[in-house]
């Protein structure tokens, strides 16, 4: 109703047409409503993709993300999409990251560490930061990086103009590649920010905090082109987020028990080998062969059966 | 047939033909303890200074003489840059330091047309240099070599004989004591050396001499070796004045760096580093390495490189000479040269964007893909691991244990109060115990054994530490992130 009173009030008046501008020219949900956002790149859990208009993280634009926390799976919430986009022989770009990526580590996660290139791993202070800006502008304007993910240190402060510059980079990244060749697929920016940067203003699409605990990852949205902010606030399963490795804090927890305890359900040894690697599978037949001996119980494990469990399991021997 | 190129005074000539116009200027070289004059220009002549006087007596005839001192490595690199001028004649060219080129062409002749359009093709490639040149074009190369130092330009198809016969002894390459010797036997052009028994010839002057005129009259075959093949390119622009900002020495830069693109076009390669170094005489200079990992030929992509690494290192010296040295080239095809930088692959253009962030930020500031540190041997197995798995295309990553994205290099040490601040480590029963133990491929280091925990660290965040179970110390290896 008010975009119809709205609608009228604009038209009664050639010079209110000209200075009001209705929503289909400032992007906003009833623009999105009118033309299909651009699709982005699925970020892998699906109660994010369902609240981004982009269906995952926004193309061809700059997405922050603030936190203090740094190292508390945050990487693990793009790895999906850095997987993805590997996958499509697309390069990744690390810039100024706290530490230095770990192949193996990105390979279980389905990245293809051949793509990724980083710059200025592990840098001692702020220093590299202008470098590194430069850096990914120029990457970004070449429209070849899949994501290019880029880390500022938690107290520097970006001025506004140099962010708008990465972020018309950004923009400007897809139509680079169509003057010169085939399409390819727009780049997008991941920047890695000091949460005393979320009261600034950005020129990001796609703006949130990123706090995590125990249990949870919670994603502040303070941000979203195209979307109100109706619901701020994200919480995702930090279990999800990061399998792998709360699957084997899983398993290590349910071995400290039958340890501790001296007897557990098979059923949780049998789950246990199920979550992380051959070491439980081991324990699993180990179990099994004592319940053999054992045929009074068959559900009871005693601590006997994993006697010499204690001792560490070696990988390798030379 | 041997195509000879004579280039008088060299010594002068590989100094600026400008300089040379417009004064007395003459090069000297030190012969004992006494400079003297070796190449001299038409104005010193014009004055009276004469070849092989001392300098003192060059001084004395001309107060505004300009003596310049020999520069061996300049002659070299004018008769190497002639050289790479006529190689499209033939690949066998003999550089002679103290007389020029000495072509063997005889396989080319039908190619171009024979003998005359030969002489006149070597002759439209020698004009795009400033050099004066004498073009001889004869059967045997010592003959041709001799006949080049007395005419301008000659073709001697046939018979060798009678154009050598006519020459005085002065054009010979024996040394001087040995002419002036059959000087005063009253023998003054090499007809009459040949009317002499070579006997009485080899009993009283040695075999130099009858050897010479054999190889020159084509009796004997002479053997000569040829430059190396491999293409090498050292170019250099001098300015007369020093140059102190950039914008003045830039033109300068862009001009060897064309040179060098015609260089690789003329000899199909790409290079893969250069060095430049802009240099004021003796007391200052600046060297620059630029690298491109995929090989580029093309001058602006050099340009761009230079540009960036001058942003982060400024030459901030005045400057009178910019070499450009490159050496590491390789072949390439024709078709992969783009002569108007269009049509780039996405490929080529990520090559090219990691040659300019390390022109700018260095090599060692970027790692192109995850390495693994030498000294880390967890990462070493990771990475057999990881080799095996994708060798045998059947890696699944759950059988692998558990690596975090974030590697801490070297591992950090944790003291009592870090390890205090770790809540628990949930895997205490079950460490992952990794034991290198042989000796050589890390040194002595290698023999380590690390027991590996991940643990609960402060805001909730998880470590991958480790225990060195030789000196009980705990370090922190990486981060789940």
């Amino acid at each position: 109703m008010d975009a119809v009173f709205y609608r009228h009030l604009t038209d009664s008046h050639p010079l209110l047409r000209e200075h009001v501008r209705m929503g289909e020219s400032l992007g906003t949900l009833s623009a999105m409503n009118a033309s299909v956002p651009p699709a982005g790149i699925a970020s892998g859990f699906a109660v994010l993709d369902a609240f981004l208009p982009w269906r995952g993280w926004p193309p061809s634009a700059m997405t922050e993300i603030m936190t203090d926390m740094p190292g508390c799976g945050e990487l693990s919430l793009l790895m999906p999409a850095m997987a993805r986009l590997t996958q499509q022989k697309r390069p990744i770009l690390c810039i100024g990251a706290p530490h230095e990526l770990f192949g193996p580590a990105l390979l279980q996660a389905g990245i293809d560490p051949a793509f990724v290139t980083q710059i200025h791993p592990a840098p001692s202070s702020s220093t590299h930061q202008r470098e590194n800006l430069w850096a990914t502008e120029q990457a970004l304007r070449t429209g070849l990086p899949g994501m290019v993910v880029l880390w500022s240190p938690p107290r520097a402060t970006l001025a506004p103009e140099i962010l708008r510059r990465l972020h018309l980079a950004c923009m400007s990244s897809q139509s680079t590649i169509g003057q010169s060749g085939s399409p390819t697929p727009a780049t997008m920016l991941i920047h890695f920010r000091g949460a005393g940067s979320m009261s600034q203003p950005s020129p990001a699409w796609l703006r949130f905090g990123y706090a995590a605990d125990d249990r949870h990852i919670r994603l502040q949205v303070l941000k979203c082109r195209g979307r109100e902010l109706t619901r701020p606030l994200i919480t995702l399963d930090r279990a999800a987020v990061q399998d792998r490795l709360f699957g084997q804090l899983r398993a290590a927890r349910w071995l400290d028990n039958m340890i501790e305890f001296g007897t557990t359900a098979l059923v949780d040894v049998v789950a246990a080998s199920q979550c992380t690697d051959d070491a439980l599978e081991t324990i699993a037949s180990q179990a099994t062969a004592s319940m053999q001996r054992q045929p009074n119980d068959p559900n009871r494990l005693t601590a006997g059966a994993i006697t010499g469990l204690d001792a560490p399991r070696v990988l390798a021997s030379h | 047939m041997w195509l000879a190129l004579y280039v008088p005074g060299l010594p002068l000539q590989a100094f600026s033909r400008e300089l040379a116009r417009s004064a007395p200027v003459v090069v000297f070289d030190r012969f004992g303890r006494r400079d003297v004059v070796i190449a001299r220009n038409r104005v010193a002549a014009a004055l009276g200074i004469k070849l092989h006087c001392t300098l003192a007596e060059a001084h004395a005839l001309s107060a505004a003489l300009i003596a310049l001192p020999r520069a061996a490595e300049r002659e070299r690199a004018t008769l190497h840059r002639l050289a790479d001028a006529l190689a499209t004649l033939t690949p066998n060219i003999h550089v002679s330091a103290d007389f020029g080129l000495l072509l063997d062409v005889a396989a080319s002749l039908t190619l171009h047309g024979g003998a005359e359009a030969l002489l006149q093709h070597a002759i439209k490639r020698i004009e795009a240099h400033p050099l004066r040149v004498h073009c001889v074009l004869a059967p045997t190369a010592r003959g041709a070599r001799w006949l080049a130092t007395a005419h301008r330009q000659l073709c001697v198809p046939g018979r060798i004989d009678e154009w050598l016969d006519d020459l005085p002894l002065a054009c010979m390459d024996i040394p001087r004591s040995l002419i002036a010797e059959l000087r005063e036997l009253n023998l003054h052009h090499l007809a009459a050396v040949r009317r002499l028994d070579p006997a009485e010839l080899n009993q009283r002057f040695g075999v130099e001499l009858t050897n010479a005129l054999d190889q020159a009259y084509g009796v004997v075959t002479e053997s000569l070796c040829f430059r190396d093949a491999s293409p090498r390119f050292h170019e250099y622009v001098e300015f007369l004045d020093l140059a102190r900002e950039q914008a003045h020495w830039w033109p300068g830069a862009v001009i060897l760096l064309r040179q060098l693109h015609e260089f690789l076009r003329l000899h199909v390669r790409h290079a893969r580093a250069l060095q430049l170094k802009f240099s004021n005489g003796q007391q200052q200079s600046t060297e620059l390495t630029l690298v491109s990992a995929h090989g580029s030929h093309h001058v602006n992509e050099w340009l761009r490189l230079l540009e960036v690494r001058l942003e982060r290192q400024p030459i901030t010296h005045e400057l009178s000479r910019i070499d450009l040295v490159c050496t590491e080239l390789d072949h390439a095809e024709v078709h992969e040269f783009d002569f108007f930088d269009h049509g780039k692959t996405h490929q080529l253009i990520w090559q090219s964007l990691l040659d300019l962030m390390s022109s700018r930020l260095g090599q060692a500031h970027i790692v192109i893909r995850p390495r693994y540190p030498h000294n880390a041997v967890p990462e070493s197995q990771s990475m057999a691991d990881t080799v095996r798995a994708v060798a045998s295309d059947a890696y699944h990553a759950s059988t692998s244990a558990l690596r975090p994205p974030w590697l801490v290099d070297p591992p950090r040490p944790l003291n009592a109060t870090a390890l205090q601040r770790l809540r628990h480590a949930f895997n205490r029963r079950q460490p992952e115990r990794i034991v290198f133990a042989w000796n050589g491929c890390y040194g002595d280091t290698s023999a380590v054994c690390r027991d590996y925990y991940i643990a609960a660290a402060d805001h909730h965040s998880y470590w991958w530490i480790f225990r060195d179970r030789r000196t009980d110390r705990w370090f922190l290896h990486g981060i789940f992130a």
